[in-house]
């Protein structure tokens, strides 16, 4: 149990930290550039939020398996495919809140940035500490997204014992066993993994910022 | 020719429009290092765009703008140069969510200033400021008089050769503008720094520039304040004088002597053959130079009095008086009638 709790924590994690590495200046761009399309990526990216997670399972199962562009890598039912399921699953989250977040910071964060003799990318970054906090939440919300899904886990991950199964996953089987008890401190686990993140978060932003 | 006598910023045909509407539309302006230079006109005559051009945080839509010789726009080639030497300050300046001596730090790390002097040029810029005694405090807990001047510090510490402001006065009360005011003619006396500053109250902050140029509705026009004369005011017998070399003293009202210029309104100019007896106590031998008719109907006199002056006379004065060019004339004045800008008088 132990061991599906962290590598829960664990693969849900590192996906949430790529998809943050990329999605927020994405987004920072996304949200901040005037351009021909805007609304449409937008609306496309918001509506990825909530692209299944079973579904974004088969995608990445088709692209992992021996079939598939990256079959060759052998990637399938380890805890790198969780990963990439999640990170498909987190990236349009963060991406698409921190557009909307960064896209409606004030104006004179960058222009006083600029006007300082900070460089493009430097005003930017000025930009996403302003707004860390907001960022840090569409973080949580990606983490949440991603430690609590279960399609995409099982069918890229497999639900291998002691390698590929994470708690969701172990919920699902234990359900479908029969062990309800089992299944229901699972849950208990994992709402409380969430609780304390979000704990963390709200002591990241009131005592920091206080 | 040397590069000091080099225009500091050079505009030609700059143009900036937004959409269909043209901000901006200047055929040449100059600006030369060193002193307190005025940008000012009514509010939306693109002064803001125009100090965005020289700060290099919008590009125009047309034309060419040289910072020290080089090709600020179009080509970009002195951008690294104007983040080096140029700061701006905003209209209302945002202010990091950090305490102040953070804040000003933080403008410390953007110009690349070793971190070994931070401590020192904090401390000399907050106290220069009188907001030393706040530097722990957050920036968000500031009244406006104390976040304008923690945004001039952020941008003062970097010890910057141009600070551009945008409207330093409209966000602050009447005293914390005139110690404002006092500090920038102060740091343009102290300092090798060149100040543009923009402005919708001209006659407010014309008392400490040395050069003007007045923007309306995109376009340089003539000051709005005709005969305004640089010069000096002294203090003899109890009156105060304002001093010209070749030309008679001028009785003012004036606060304190020093540095200054007067305007004189050109309707208030009275012309004669003679001296006049009246209480009209200043009294100018002048020659006329020219004379043309003005769209309301009066006739525009400019004048040699030792220095330009414009009358403004009804057509039938011009022709009792037979005022030609060369005309010998007396010009008369209150001392009344003589605005006088001088800066503010240290505490």
């Amino acid at each position: 149990m132990l061991g599906s709790c962290l590598l829960s924590l664990r693969v849900a994690s590192v996906a949430v930290i790529f998809a943050a590495i990329l999605g927020i200046p994405a987004g920072y761009a996304l949200g901040t550039r005037q351009y021909r399309g805007k609304r449409l990526t937008l609306t496309l990216l918001t509506s990825f939020m909530a692209f299944p997670s079973v579904l974004v399972g088969l995608l990445v199962y088709m692209l992992l398996s021996h079939s598939g562009p990256l079959g060759a890598l052998e990637l399938l039912y380890t805890p790198t495919a969780i990963i990439l399921g999640d990170f498909v699953l987190a990236f349009p989250v963060i991406c698409a809140l921190s557009a909307m977040f960064l896209g409606q910071a004030d104006p004179r964060i960058r222009k006083t940035a600029l006007g300082l003799g900070a460089s493009r990318a430097r005003a930017a970054l000025l930009v996403m500490a302003e707004k860390r906090y907001a960022l840090l939440g569409v973080v949580l919300v990606a983490f949440a997204r991603a430690v609590t899904e279960v399609g995409s886990a099982m069918i890229v991950g497999g639900n291998i014992a002691y390698q590929t199964r994470t708690m969701t996953t172990a919920i699902t089987l234990e359900t479908s066993g029969g062990n309800l008890s089992l299944a229901l401190a699972l849950g208990i686990i994992l709402v409380v993994v969430v609780f304390f993140a979000n704990l963390f978060f709200w002591f990241l932003s009131h005592v920091r910022s206080g | 020719m040397s590069a000091r006598d080099n225009p500091l910023f050079s505009l030609r045909n700059v143009t900036k429009a937004y959409g269909a509407e043209e901000a901006l539309r200047i055929d040449s302006l100059d600006i030369t290092a060193g002193g307190i230079h005025l940008i000012a006109g009514p509010n939306g005559a693109g002064k803001t765009t125009l100090l965005e051009i020289l700060c290099g945080l919008t590009e125009p839509s047309a034309g060419t703008v040289l910072f020290r010789d080089k090709p600020l726009f179009p080509g970009r080639v002195a951008l690294p140069s104007i983040r080096r030497s140029v700061t701006m300050v905003l209209q209302n300046p945002y202010l990091f969510h950090t305490s102040v001596d953070r804040t000003v730090s933080l403008a410390l790390r953007l110009k690349r200033i070793p971190r070994a002097q931070h401590r020192r040029r904090i401390d000399e810029t907050l106290s220069a400021l009188g907001i030393k005694h706040l530097r722990h405090r957050h920036s968000s807990n500031l009244s406006g008089g104390e976040r304008q001047r923690l945004a001039l510090a952020s941008a003062m510490a970097s010890d910057p050769d141009v600070l551009i402001l945008d409207e330093p006065l409209s966000h602050v009360d009447s005293a914390s503008a005139h110690a404002l005011m006092v500090l920038l003619r102060d740091l343009a006396e102290s300092r090798p720094v060149t100040i543009i500053l923009s402005t919708h109250q001209l006659e407010r902050v014309l008392c400490i520039s040395d050069h003007e140029v007045y923007l309306e509705d995109g376009r340089l026009r003539p000051i709005p304040m005709p005969n305004l004369i640089p010069g000096e005011i002294i203090i003899y017998a109890g009156e105060t004088f304002f001093v010209l070399p070749g030309v008679p003293r001028i009785r003012v009202n004036a606060e304190h002597s020093g540095r200054a210029r007067i305007s004189i309104p050109p309707e208030s100019v009275i012309i004669s053959h003679e001296p006049l007896r009246s209480s009209v106590r200043n009294s100018l031998p002048a020659t006329v130079l020219t004379h043309s008719p003005q769209p309301d109907g009066s006739v525009e006199l400019l004048l040699d009095a030792g220095f330009e002056l414009r009358a403004l006379l009804t057509p039938e004065s011009v022709r009792s008086l037979s005022l030609r060019p060369n005309t010998r004339i007396v010009a008369g004045f209150k001392t009344s009638a003589v605005s006088v800008f001088q800066p503010p008088a240290p505490p």
